[in-house]
């Protein structure tokens, strides 16, 4: 009999949806939405940048200092990360978080002295994602930066709870969806849609066919820090600014993984106008206006 | 993709699906008695009536610096003195009621989020789409084969469940911890 279960909590900073539908009793449905999200938490605690205790945070303590050996998930998400930034000539870049920190969209854990050093205080930084060097030993800074992975880590941890899942013995036959606050894998994703938020009403939706099983979108409208000046402050970074982008439009980026998916609309977000980039990083991107119209990038 | 097929690919998505934005929808996930057998397995556990006095929720709302909204608490026993509480989270744009067990040491053990309603202020000043949830308890948990709307957008922040998970607690600290 074809069973469904659908579950959500929060995690990853965000409301995290577990849909899976299968021909298995409702006991085999909640003990794979247990791997799911056991897949997640692992990520959320070793990815994290607000948790002290974090892996995340242990490198962004010592690694200006000495090479910090890395776990699997921080390696794969790290090369990832690092492949983007060389290919997109550093529009992509983890090392943006000294200007969320000074703009009060990340917390300041570290001490004074390494912030300050990274440009937290209000100049530029020297130190960039060409400052991180990943090498079998472990990863180093070449100069002072703290990175963070909010713009890459929630479709890696959907990527690893789709795994966790489609690995397992009973994996045959199983329709599964993961979505992480917008960043979502589809196992089934043939002729299925997806609701995208309208850039300006975030509580409508357009229904748009899947183009792959990952989708990711990028846009202000949950921006809820506030800068000094009052305004609401957008967590979009343009790394060649190190300032905050606010726009009126939202892009989503469809891709075989929702890693890649994730990180591309970072790129699609700054430089709408590249679309050749994100299709040679293997996504296909979409604008969407605030009337709703969509355009394919 | 070229643009011929993805004009093909939209056309294919149901008419009228398109054009007219939708709102988005209330989602509903697990039931009492599924979150109660996640959270707590096959523990024994009873119903105990809770009402906090104004007192207590003023002492609450000043330990945790979160307003206590209800009075009344949906909280159940176990036989080892942990607790499944199930609450409402009302944050900016959303209105979310969670089930929470808390061990016989006040700690968090798990929780699940049971329905999400996306609020923008104006839904909840609108009473036909306020009577939609008028009335319905978990008890009344349609098993049927429904599938959660699939939304892709930027984060939004979870920080509201922050709040409550401070909020129950103080709670549990102040009130069920005597009980």
């Amino acid at each position: 009999m074809m069973n469904c279960l659908n579950r959500c909590k929060p995690l990853l900073g965000t409301y995290v949806e577990v849909s899976i539908k299968a021909e298995l009793s409702e006991d085999d449905l909640l003990d794979l939405s247990i791997d799911a999200f056991d897949a997640i938490n692992d990520v959320h605690n070793l990815l994290g940048f607000h948790d002290p205790q974090s892996e995340l945070s242990k490198v962004n303590r010592l690694a200006a200092t000495e090479c910090v050996a890395v776990s699997t998930p921080m390696r794969e998400v790290l090369e990832t990360a690092l492949m983007i930034s060389h290919a997109s000539n550093g529009l992509f870049d983890i090392t943006v978080a000294p200007t969320l920190i000074r703009q009060g969209s990340l917390p300041n854990l570290h001490q004074d002295s390494i912030v300050s050093s990274t440009g937290v205080s209000g100049e530029k930084s020297g130190g960039n994602w060409q400052s991180i060097v990943l090498t079998d030993a472990g990863v180093e800074f070449l100069a002072p930066v703290l990175i963070d992975l909010g713009g890459i880590a929630k479709g890696y941890a959907v990527d690893q709870a789709i795994k966790s899942v489609l690995r397992g013995s009973k994996a045959q036959g199983i329709d599964i969806t993961v979505n992480a606050g917008g960043d979502l894998y589809m196992s089934q994703w043939q002729e299925r849609s997806v609701a995208v938020r309208l850039p300006d009403s975030p509580s409508s939706h357009l229904d748009l066919p899947m183009l792959a099983p990952a989708v990711a979108t990028s846009a202000c409208y949950y921006s809820d820090s506030v800068g000094g000046d009052g305004q609401r402050q957008s967590v979009m970074i343009d790394p060649r600014k190190a300032a905050a982008v606010d726009q009126s439009y939202s892009v989503s980026v469809f891709a075989q993984s929702c890693i890649i998916a994730d990180a591309l609309t970072k790129l699609a977000f700054l430089h709408p106008e590249d679309g050749a980039l994100i299709q040679s990083l293997g996504g296909q991107g979409l604008i969407m206006n605030q009337a709703g119209e969509v355009n394919l990038l | 993709m070229d643009r011929r097929s993805f004009t093909k690919a939209m056309s294919l998505l149901a008419a009228g699906s398109v054009l007219p934005a939708m709102q988005v929808q209330a989602k509903t996930y697990l039931s009492i008695d599924q979150a109660r057998k996640l959270l707590w397995g096959n523990t024994d556990m009873s119903p105990v009536a809770v009402e906090l006095t104004d007192a207590q929720r003023d002492s609450i709302k000043k330990a945790s610096d979160v307003r206590v909204r209800n009075k009344k608490l949906q909280a159940w026993k176990t036989s080892d003195n942990g607790w499944f509480i199930v609450d409402q989270v009302i944050g900016k744009h959303e209105n979310i009621d969670i089930a929470f067990a808390y061990s016989n040491e006040g700690k968090v053990m798990g929780m699940e989020i049971l329905t999400y309603r996306e609020t923008y202020g104006y839904e909840v000043a609108n009473p036909k789409w306020k009577a939609q949830f008028d009335g319905k308890d978990h008890s009344e948990h349609l098993k049927l084969d429904h599938q959660i709307k699939n939304i892709s957008g930027a984060t939004l922040s979870c920080r509201h469940i922050t709040d409550g998970i401070n909020r129950l607690s103080h709670t549990w600290d102040q009130v069920l911890r005597h009980l």
